[in-house]
């Protein structure tokens, strides 16, 4: 750097030689002069010379008076004065004063050079150690501005760790499938700023079937995506996503081309992050997508955070889906214990419903509907304490047992004098067992310490068939049965406790509200009946225990027309006739005429019966007509081929001719019909 | 499964009296031919059989019966058959022509009285 020096003097022939002094002996220096102080002044203010020189005498303003000026304005740089010869007191005077040194006239040469020299070197020399100390302490403040870097850093590295913390918590604690999903789609979008997640978990076998919507679980945050992202689009990129063994980074974005519309929310593009969930034998369990709309780059931490969430989600699922299988051994259990369907009785509308609870393990709540020996309708409801594959386990016993004591035709106290020697002490359960018989229109029942059934009369009217003794595995129980009358229309329902479970209200409100229900949909058939029930005993809310319930209506049976299907076994036989017993009365024919009928039509049944005998369980129908005083009856066994073996030649035939008249069988190749036709007398409609 | 039907037997003078109740039917009647031969021994005269409290009989029933009286004719057991004179199953078995090969009596008391004459 060019050295600059300021030359102050009055006298213009020093003002001359002095700096030519300078530039001959001082190589590179460049020197300004000034005439008088007050000028000089105004120049140092605005040039940072390395050196200034002046004379102490001066008109105005006098050398001392500038180096006065001087330092205080630029205090580092150092001043020369010139002094008269001998004038010994001004020179000290002026060092005093802060000047860097003084030469005296007449100037030699030498001196004035070396002098100057130094002081332009130590300027210098002070200008690189002041700007060294700045750099170091520019230095200094870097680090500084690191080391706070690194602080924050490190403290949102710690919330980041708790975030996933927090999110591990809310994603284990989930139950099921869809909250782990939901829960791992939340986090991704407060982990790693994206505005859509969508995570997938895949219930199908092999990486073959994964392009297929069908086989994909989902959720999406926020909610309002769910619209725009079809299933079937999301489980190609899940496909694409898995396929291989590739990381995040080299999943190509032409993957994410069909997500883009419903990621853009409003014009600029998105950041795609994709990842798939690999369970420990590294087999995708499913996948997550996140995006960014905005052009906003997913940052390297988001990243790190999203896929160790990939990682919780993993271990999640993969619990979720052991859960779910354990609890589906259960549940298969409990449902192959159910009834598949209910008996078809003409006259007898039947509808049962059966509402897995939140619970995390299925209860033991089972119901069941027979058709007993004598044709009459056995409904069976009841409730094992505890809950899981064991308490299913107890349920399996007592609903087979109790049917096979049913269907030996036992009394209600005698079946459940047996159920009781079956349970221990460590085992409690409640059951209901009634059996409605149609024709006379009662119902018999035995309550062992279940909520008692609802019976809507055909005026509407509700009544609660109350009486019963302790649950099952009480000991030293008296059973006694209980009788009550069942006029036409009416309708009764049973049910498991798991309709009233409402905290915060009591079984007595709960049974209020079932009442009230009851009511609002007694005229609606029953299968609607069950559904209003169960809908508005539940409130909207999900059942936290199991559900089941049962509804039976003794329907009319219209006089001028019946028709019964029925399996094709014996033990129809006696439904079949307490059927028709019931509309031969409605159809108002005389006892001695139904008789005669109820044993010809019987007779033809069991032909039919006879005749569909095979490895699979056939039907038959029976249909009869009443019109104009003529009394049809037609006989046939369904979808079964026979050979005419000519089995009518027995009693069978002689007295379906001997009670009816005119018999007529028809055989074809989709099975037998045998059809009756006589003229019975009336005595007067009764319904 | 088995029917609602009762087989209760009891002796009178010497005599099983076999008395069903319910119903007899293509479901049950194999099982009520079984218990009733069971108890025909030979050391017995005969059999009764009382069917004032069967509600409903078939042909099955019918066969049942007729299949019964052969048996017991062939060991040279005598056999009558007792029910109301109003009963809807005597006019089965009446129609049936059961009454060709087996008295019917209108009751069990009438039964045995008949076959103790002819003892």
């Amino acid at each position: 750097m060019t050295p600059r020096v300021l030359v102050v003097d009055d006298d213009p022939a020093l003002l001359e030689a002095l700096p030519e002094t300078i530039r001959l002996r001082m190589r590179g220096t460049a020197v300004e002069t000034c005439a008088s102080a007050a000028p000089a002044l105004q120049q140092i203010a605005d040039v940072d010379y390395d050196a200034i020189v002046s004379d102490i005498k001066m008109p105005g303003m006098d050398g001392l008076a500038l180096l006065a000026q001087v330092r205080t304005l630029r205090p580092d740089t150092p001043v020369l004065l010139i002094t008269g010869h001998g004038e010994h007191d001004l020179a000290i005077r002026s060092l005093r004063a802060g000047a860097y040194d003084y030469v005296q006239k007449p100037i030699d040469r030498d001196y004035f050079v070396a002098s100057l020299g130094r002081a332009v070197q130590v300027r210098q020399l002070r200008r690189q150690i002041a700007e060294q100390q700045l750099a170091l302490a520019r230095h200094a403040g870097r680090l500084e501005e690191t080391v706070q870097a690194r602080t924050t850093e490190l403290r949102r590295t710690i919330e980041q760790l708790r975030a996933l913390t927090d999110v591990a918590a809310a994603i284990h604690g989930a139950r099921g499938v869809d909250e782990v999903l939901h829960s791992v789609v939340d986090a991704a979008c407060r982990l790693s700023g994206a505005e859509l997640a969508v995570a997938g978990f895949y219930r199908g076998e092999g990486q073959a079937a994964m392009a297929m919507g069908e086989h994909w679980q989902t959720a999406l945050a926020p909610e309002r995506a769910t619209a725009q992202v079809p299933v079937d689009t999301l489980a190609g990129v899940f496909a694409a996503i898995c396929a291989g063994d590739r990381s995040p980074a080299q999943i190509p974005e032409s993957v994410f081309a069909p997500l883009a519309p419903a990621a853009q929310n409003g014009g600029a593009a998105s950041s795609f992050l994709a990842l798939p969930i690999r369970g420990r034998d590294r087999q995708p369990l499913g996948a997550m997508i996140l995006a960014r709309p905005g052009g906003h780059a997913f940052t390297p931490e988001a990243r790190v955070q999203i896929e160790a969430l990939a990682l919780q989600a993993a271990v999640a699922l993969e619990n979720t889906r052991l859960y779910e299988r354990a609890r589906g051994t259960a549940e298969t259990l409990q449902r192959s214990l159910l009834p598949e369907r209910l008996p078809e009785i003409p006259g007898v509308a039947l509808s049962a419903r059966y509402l897995p609870g939140n619970h995390e393990a299925v209860g033991g709540d089972w119901y069941d509907v027979l058709t007993l020996p004598n044709g009459q309708i056995g409904l069976v409801i009841g409730d094992v304490a505890g809950r899981g594959v064991l308490a299913a386990a107890i349920m399996g016993q007592l609903r087979n047992a109790l049917r096979a004591y049913a269907l030996e035709g036992n009394a209600p106290v005698t079946i459940a004098e047996q159920l009781a020697r079956l349970v221990d002490e460590r085992t409690m359960a409640t059951l209901l067992y009634l059996i409605v018989d149609p024709e006379t229109q009662t119902v018999r029942y035995l309550n062992l310490g279940h909520l008692p059934p609802l019976v809507l009369g055909p005026g509407g009217q509700v009544t609660r068939l109350d009486g019963g003794a302790p649950p099952l595995g009480v000991r030293g129980v008296a059973y006694r049965e209980h009788t009550a009358s069942l006029p036409a229309h009416s309708t009764i329902l049973v049910y498991t406790d798991g309709l009233l479970e409402d905290r915060g209200r009591s079984i007595d409100e709960g049974l209020a509200r079932l009442t009230d229900a009851l009511v609002r949909y007694g005229e609606a058939p029953v299968d609607d009946l069950v559904d209003g029930v169960l809908a508005s005993a539940l409130d909207g809310r999900a059942a936290e225990d199991d559900v089941a319930l049962v509804a039976v209506r003794l329907a009319p049976l219209n006089p001028d027309r019946l028709v019964m299907r029925l399996p094709a076994v014996p033990s129809s036989l006696a439904q079949m006739r307490q059927t028709l017993r019931r509309w031969l009365v409605v159809a108002g024919i005389t006892a001695e005429d139904a008789y005669d009928i109820t044993t010809a039509i019987n007779e033809a049944c069991a032909n039919a019966i006879e005749h569909a005998y095979g490895p699979t369980d056939g039907t038959f129908e029976c249909e009869l007509s009443f019109v104009d005083g003529l009394l049809t009856a037609t006989i046939r066994d369904i979808g079964r081929w026979r050979s005419a073996r000519g089995q009518y030649r027995g009693h069978g035939l002689k007295l379906m001719e001997a009670l009816m008249g005119k018999v007529e069988v028809i055989s074809g190749p989709a099975g037998t019909a045998v059809q009756m036709r006589k003229s019975p007398a009336r005595q007067g409609v009764r319904v | 499964m088995t029917a609602a039907v009762e087989v209760r037997v009891t002796q009178e003078a010497g005599i099983p009296v076999a008395a069903l109740e319910g119903e007899i039917d293509l479901a049950n009647a194999a099982d009520v031919r079984g218990r009733i031969f069971d108890m025909v021994t030979n050391s017995v005269p005969g059999l009764v059989l009382d069917l004032s409290g069967v509600t409903y009989l078939d042909s099955r029933g019918v066969q049942l019966i007729l299949e019964l009286a052969e048996r017991l004719k062939m060991r040279h057991l005598k056999f009558r058959v007792a029910m109301p004179e109003k009963s809807l199953v005597r006019r089965i078995l009446l129609l049936t022509h059961v009454d060709a090969v087996v008295p019917l009596d209108t009751s069990v008391v009438q039964s045995l009285a008949l076959m103790r004459d002819a003892q």
